[in-house]
C-alpha cells in the first residue's frame, strides 16, 4: 500500500507523463536563441588567445582568425546561419553576453575560467596539457547549448587533425 | 539510584532493532543518492540545491544511530544520571540541520530569482552521442524521492513508538528529501520548457515548508533542554504521563495529596514527587512501592524521586 502522502508524488509523475509529448524537443531556449541564429545572425564576441583567437589584417579591416574562429564558420555553414564578429575586452564582452547582445564568446577560455559564474559553458572541446577548453554562451540557453555542443563534439576529429600542427607550433 | 544499562520493553526494544536497521538503510541509500546525483551536476547550480540536502540528510540518522548507542549506557560516578542526555543533544543536531537546509535552500531560491538567473545545464557524452543532462537528472531526481518518501513513512509509527524525537526529526528530514527532489524535478522539466524561473518557485514553495518543520523541531528540542514537560514526538500536546503518576500517587490510602514534575532525557522522563501524607512517617516499605508502582505505569517513568513533605509549596504551575 502506498503511504497517502505518494498521492502527491503520484500527481506529479501523472502530470510529468502528461506532458512528456511536448518534452519531446527539451530542452528549450528561454530567449530563442537557437531559433534566431539558424538561417540568422550569430553574434559571436572573439578576443585575443592565439592559437585559438588571433587576429588578421586585411587592409583597413580586422578579421579574427585561429582554431575558434574557424569552428564557429564550420557551425555557421551547418545551420545556414551569417556570423556578426565582435572585437573587444574580455570584461566588456562578458557584459555582453550577460545583457544577451552576444551569442557566444570565444577567446581560448578553460573550464576553469572565472567567468563560469556569468556564463554557461560548452563541453571541453579540446584537451591540450590538462587544460580543456570551452567557448562561453548566455546562462540559461540550454538548446543553444546542447546544439553548439553537438556541432563541437562532431568535430572533434577534425579539431585535433587541424589544430595540432598549430598547438605544436606554439609549444616550440 | 539505578545502575543498569538502559533496556526498553519488549515491544520497543523490537521497534529499536528496526529503527536502527532502518537508519543504516537511510544512511547507504543517502550515500547513492549523493553519489549518483553528484555524477549529473555538471555545472548546473539548479541541482546543487537538492544535492547539499541529500547530503545534509545523513546527519540525522547518524547521530541516531550515534546517541541511542551512548544513551543506553548505565549511568556511573561521572553521570549518575546515564546517558539519555545524548538523545537531546542529537536531536538538537538533527533539528539544527533541518532547520539550516530550509533556510539555505530558502535563500538560495529567492537570490536566484531576485537575480533572474537563467540556470544553464549543459550536456554530457555518452557512447559518442551529446545528451542534455537534464535527461539525467531527472531519473536520479526519482531515485532521490520515491524511496526516501517510503523511508520516512516507515519511520513515523517506530518514532512514536519509541517517543524518539531523533528519528522524527529524521523521517520529517526524508520528507524534506523527497519534496525538494520532487520540486527539481518539476525545475528541470520547466527549465527544459525554457522556464527559467520554474526551478527556483518550486524550490521556495518547498524550503517554506521545510524550514517551518524546521523550526518546530527546532522550538521543541531547546524547550525540552529547558526540562519543559514532557511533551508527544509530535510536539503537539503535553504527554499526560505526570497527569497519570500523579492520579496513581494520590490513589494510594495514604496520600493526601500529591504533586508530580517531570522532565524529558531522551526517550525516557525523569522526576520528582512530592507527597502529603496521613501519619507522620510513612514506612520506607510504602515509599518504595509507591516508587515502584509510578514506574510500573509505563515505561517511560524512568527514575521518579519520592519526597514527603508537610506541605505542597508550589502552586500548581499555570498553563
Amino acid at each position: 500500500m502506498l503511504p497517502i502522502g505518494s498521492r502527491r508524488l503520484l500527481a506529479l509523475l501523472t502530470l510529468t507523463a502528461a506532458c512528456l509529448p511536448g518534452c519531446g524537443d527539451m530542452p528549450r531556449d528561454p530567449h530563442e536563441t537557437f531559433e534566431r541564429a539558424r538561417g540568422g545572425i550569430i553574434r559571436v564576441g572573439y578576443t585575443v588567445n592565439p592559437p585559438w583567437v588571433s587576429i588578421v589584417e586585411e587592409g583597413d579591416r580586422t578579421e579574427p582568425a585561429g582554431i575558434e574562429p574557424r569552428l564557429l564558420a564550420g557551425l555557421a555553414r551547418r545551420i545556414g546561419g551569417r556570423i556578426e564578429w565582435r572585437f573587444d575586452s574580455e570584461t566588456r564582452l562578458i557584459e555582453s553576453l550577460e545583457r544577451r547582445e552576444l551569442d557566444v564568446l570565444i577567446g581560448g577560455f578553460k573550464d576553469s575560467t572565472p567567468w563560469s559564474k556569468k556564463a554557461g559553458l560548452t563541453r571541453p572541446f579540446a584537451r591540450v596539457d590538462g587544460d580543456r577548453h570551452v567557448m562561453l554562451v548566455p546562462q540559461g540557453e540550454n538548446r543553444w547549448l546542447l546544439e553548439l555542443d553537438r556541432f563541437l563534439k562532431s568535430s572533434e576529429a577534425e579539431i585535433k587533425r587541424q589544430d595540432r600542427e598549430s598547438i605544436d607550433n606554439r609549444r616550440e | 539510584m539505578k545502575t543498569s544499562a538502559f533496556e526498553f520493553p519488549s515491544e520497543q526494544s523490537e521497534a529499536y532493532r528496526k529503527a536502527r536497521r532502518y537508519e543504516w538503510l537511510t544512511i547507504v541509500y543517502l550515500l547513492s543518492v549523493v553519489i549518483l546525483m553528484y555524477a549529473v551536476l555538471g555545472s548546473s547550480q539548479a541541482m546543487k540545491a537538492a544535492w547539499i540536502e541529500d547530503l545534509l540528510s545523513l546527519v540525522p540518522p547518524i547521530v541516531f544511530l550515534i546517541a541511542t548507542r551512548i544513551a543506553i549506557r548505565p549511568p556511573n560516578k561521572r553521570f549518575p544520571y546515564g546517558y539519555h542526555r545524548a538523545v537531546s543533544i542529537a536531536f538538537l543536531c538533527a533539528s539544527l540541520t533541518l532547520f539550516a537546509v530550509g533556510a539555505w535552500l530558502l535563500g538560495d531560491a529567492v537570490v536566484k530569482l531576485t537575480k533572474a538567473e537563467h540556470p544553464t545545464i549543459g550536456s554530457v557524452s555518452i557512447g559518442g552521442r551529446v545528451v542534455w543532462l537534464g535527461w539525467l537528472m531527472l531519473p536520479v531526481l526519482a531515485w532521490s524521492a520515491i524511496p526516501a518518501l517510503l523511508l520516512g513513512r516507515s519511520k513515523l509509527p517506530l518514532a512514536r513508538k519509541l517517543h524518539d524525537k531523533v528519528l522524527f526529526t529524521d523521517a520529517e528530514m526524508n520528507k524534506a528529501d523527497w519534496m525538494t527532489a520532487a520540486a527539481a524535478f518539476v525545475g528541470v522539466i520547466g527549465i527544459g520548457l525554457g522556464y527559467w524561473w520554474a526551478d527556483a518557485t518550486a524550490a521556495t514553495i518547498i524550503s517554506l515548508s521545510i524550514l517551518r518543520d524546521g523550526f518546530q523541531n527546532l522550538r521543541e528540542v531547546v524547550t525540552n533542554l529547558m526540562d519543559e514537560t514532557p511533551k508527544s514526538v509530535e510536539g503537539e500536546e503535553f504527554d499526560p504521563l505526570p497527569d497519570r503518576v500523579r492520579d496513581h500517587l494520590e490513589g494510594l490510602p495514604w496520600v493526601k495529596a500529591a504533586q508530580v514534575r517531570m522532565r524529558e532525557e531522551g526517550h525516557v522522563y525523569f522526576g520528582e514527587a512530592f507527597l502529603v501524607v496521613d501519619d507522620e512517617t510513612p514506612s520506607m516499605h510504602r515509599l518504595e512501592d509507591a516508587a515502584r508502582g509510578c514506574r510500573n505505569l509505563h515505561w517511560r517513568v524512568h527514575d521518579l524521586v519520592i519526597t514527603v513533605v508537610s506541605e505542597l509549596e508550589m502552586d500548581e504551575p499555570t498553563e
